[in-house]
């Protein structure tokens, strides 16, 4: 070991705080170097009369501490809203809001409140509709998944799944036709309709 | 350690008295450490305030990265230094004040003296160096803690410390 480094490690040497490989290597440096044997010694008195001089324990905080900090903390407390919500809570509330939004939005992408009873109505099948009293004020809570079609999509799934001998009735009553049509505005349904009474030649 | 453990999660959790075990625990390792950054007692006791409404708001996000007395130096010691930069753009460092001391065990003039002594030299020191001495020879900490709180590497710390050492020695002399 080098003078540079073991000036370096003295004072933990001298407090025993080198692990045994260092300190065996300290201890022989030292044993053959009088410049590094002399460092230790002046090392030791100085870092004794430091102790001495950085001794503050005579000195302690003043009695009004413990109040300052204390009336310190209280108006910290009262800022503080009336009940913390952990900040994981938080984030994971927001992450689930923003989820079901996004859900909702994908499902029901330009439904406005107001549009929402004619659309409902546009999903019941024809004699529902025919039978419904008009007079109800509060339309009814959809009973089944609104799936998005573009008036085309239905269009070209009327066309190709009902055939000209396939029975009107049946075509009406269908389901799945039921559901495509929830989406459409009155206008594009009747003209889904003109379109199948066409090709059924009706 | 499980109990500081302990102790700290019911601080975290609102227990006002963990937290008060937390100031009684580390208030006059503190104002010491700050003593010696900034050797004056009422900017000190200040810092000792600042020390612990910073360990009041961060303690929830304590991560047990560092242990707690080392996260609690730390602070101390950035606070000190902002004191510090403060103070030497308006007022100079001669005014050493240790009024506010209660007898010392090596009362009378020569304890005043040597303090005055050891607080000017230090004070004249670079920042880090006297840091590293505080922690070293005040604090009693190992050069690996000494590292950690300093944020530098072992060799750094022990070097920062040996370099304040010979300029102490050479100013008493």
């Amino acid at each position: 070991m080098k003078c540079k480094k073991t000036k370096l490690l003295l004072s933990e040497y001298l407090e025993d705080e080198l692990g045994r490989k260092e300190m065996v290597r300290v201890d022989d440096h030292i044993k053959h170097c009088p410049r590094c044997r002399e460092e230790m010694s002046e090392v030791k008195n100085l870092e004794e009369k430091i102790k001495d001089s950085l001794d503050f324990r005579g000195m302690a905080l003043s009695p009004q501490f413990e109040m300052k900090l204390r009336s310190r903390i209280k108006t910290l407390e009262s800022e503080k809203p009336g009940f913390a919500i952990p900040r994981w809570a938080f984030v994971s509330g927001m992450a689930g809001i923003l989820l079901v939004s996004l859900i909702v939005l994908l499902n029901y992408p330009d439904r406005s409140p107001s549009e929402g009873f004619n659309k409902t109505i546009a999903r019941l099948p024809l004699q529902e509709l025919e039978a419904m009293d008009n007079t109800l004020s509060e339309p009814e809570e959809p009973s089944w998944e609104a799936v998005d079609f573009t008036f085309e999509d239905i269009l070209r799934t009327v066309l190709k799944d009902y055939s000209p001998e396939s029975n009107e009735t049946a075509i009406l009553e269908d389901e799945f036709l039921g559901e495509m049509l929830e989406g459409l505005s009155p206008a594009e349904e009747q003209e889904i309709f003109k379109a199948v009474k066409n090709k059924l030649k009706v | 350690m499980d109990s500081e453990h302990n102790l700290i999660e019911r601080a975290k959790a609102g227990d006002e008295g963990a937290y008060q075990k937390i100031v009684d625990n580390y208030k006059d390792q503190v104002f010491r450490l700050a003593l010696g950054i900034v050797r004056n007692s009422q900017e000190a006791e200040d810092i000792t305030q600042e020390v612990f409404i910073r360990v009041f708001k961060s303690l929830k996000s304590f991560q047990y990265r560092s242990l707690l007395k080392t996260w609690i130096f730390r602070i101390t010691i950035n606070i000190g230094k902002n004191f510090l930069k403060k103070r030497t753009d308006a007022l100079p460092l001669e005014g050493v004040e240790i009024e506010d001391s209660k007898p010392s065990p090596l009362e009378g003039t020569e304890y005043r003296e040597k303090l005055e002594e050891f607080m000017k030299a230090i004070g004249n020191l670079p920042f880090k160096q006297q840091t590293a001495a505080i922690l070293r020879i005040q604090q009693g900490l190992e050069f690996k803690e000494i590292a950690r709180i300093m944020k530098c590497t072992l060799g750094g710390a022990r070097s920062h410390y040996f370099q304040a050492l010979k300029k102490l020695r050479k100013s008493m002399v």
